[in-house]
């Protein structure tokens, strides 16, 4: 694999979607690849402050009255299809 | 004179409630980055709710609820947005416009990776709001809910493979632009003009 196929595999690899053969390969290019390290760290990083800064504001109370409400004008039909 | 509900339909309404509600925090956060204002966020929200309950019958117990009815929002965005002919168009959210190579990262990033400890949640939303819709929702879905890629091929109806390129560009661009805004804020000796 080169440098774009590894930098490309990044994601999956720090996401723990890599497995077998696929992450064998990734693993030994970043031995030897010191950018290629880099990148994946960058990836890393990237990810963490998105998951580590959002967050989520409550919703407001009204929307789970607006919700229910919708539920009582809409109840489904007795039997609905299965699949 | 309003029909009273059957037992059935409030055993099944009370079984929806339960499953549903839990995810209206997480729901409502994903309708605001995807309609950018409250009231089509709340909007969003409710028909999806609506939409939900009346195809909960074809839910199996047991199976991913979350991944279920995420879909359903997504596909509730896109009809919104095809309706009122505006925001992505359906080429759009099929990845149109997706670069095919790997763009070589900025350099000054990598070598300053402590420059994303600057950003704050604001830098965050905002960078997530300036990707296109397509990484902006797979992103969401990635980093934010933290489902897997299987799971995000099936609410957004795409390949695995597509899910792992619409990723990739997206963190790339999000480097990017938390990036830009660390140097903005001073990091790395730049300072820009006020936004």
């Amino acid at each position: 694999m080169n440098c774009v196929e590894i930098r490309r595999a990044a994601d999956a690899l720090i996401d723990g979607e890599l497995s077998g053969a696929g992450k064998l390969r990734v693993e030994e290019h970043l031995k030897y690849c010191a950018q290629c390290r880099q990148w994946v760290d960058s990836a890393r990083r990237t990810r963490d402050t998105v998951r580590s800064r959002v967050v989520k504001p409550e919703p407001p109370g009204r929307l789970e009255t607006r919700i229910r409400r919708a539920l009582d004008a809409g109840r489904p039909p007795a039997q609905g299809p299965r699949g | 004179m309003p029909e009273s509900p059957q037992p059935q339909d409030t055993r099944r309404r009370r079984a929806f409630e339960k499953e549903a509600l839990p995810h209206m925090q997480d729901l409502y956060f994903a309708a605001l980055r995807l309609s950018r204002n409250a009231k089509d966020a709340e909007d969003l929200v409710q028909e999806t709710y609506l939409k939900a309950f009346r195809s909960f019958g074809r839910w199996r117990a047991g199976t991913n609820f979350r991944a279920w009815i995420w879909r359903i929002l997504v596909n509730t965005w896109v009809d919104v947005c095809r309706k009122r002919a505006r925001g992505p168009k359906s080429a759009d959210l099929e990845g149109q416009g997706m670069e095919p190579e790997a763009r070589q990262e900025a350099p000054s990033l990598l070598e300053n990776p402590g420059a994303l400890d600057a950003c704050v949640g604001d830098d965050v939303l905002r960078a997530l709001h300036a990707l296109p819709a397509p990484q902006r929702l797979v992103l969401l879905l990635a980093d934010v809910e933290e489902f897997r890629y299987r799971d995000i091929a099936r609410i957004l109806g795409i390949p695995m493979g597509t899910v792992m390129s619409r990723l990739h560009h997206a963190r790339q661009k999000m480097r990017e632009l938390l990036w830009d805004y660390a140097r903005r804020q001073g990091y790395g000796g730049e300072k820009k003009e006020a936004r």
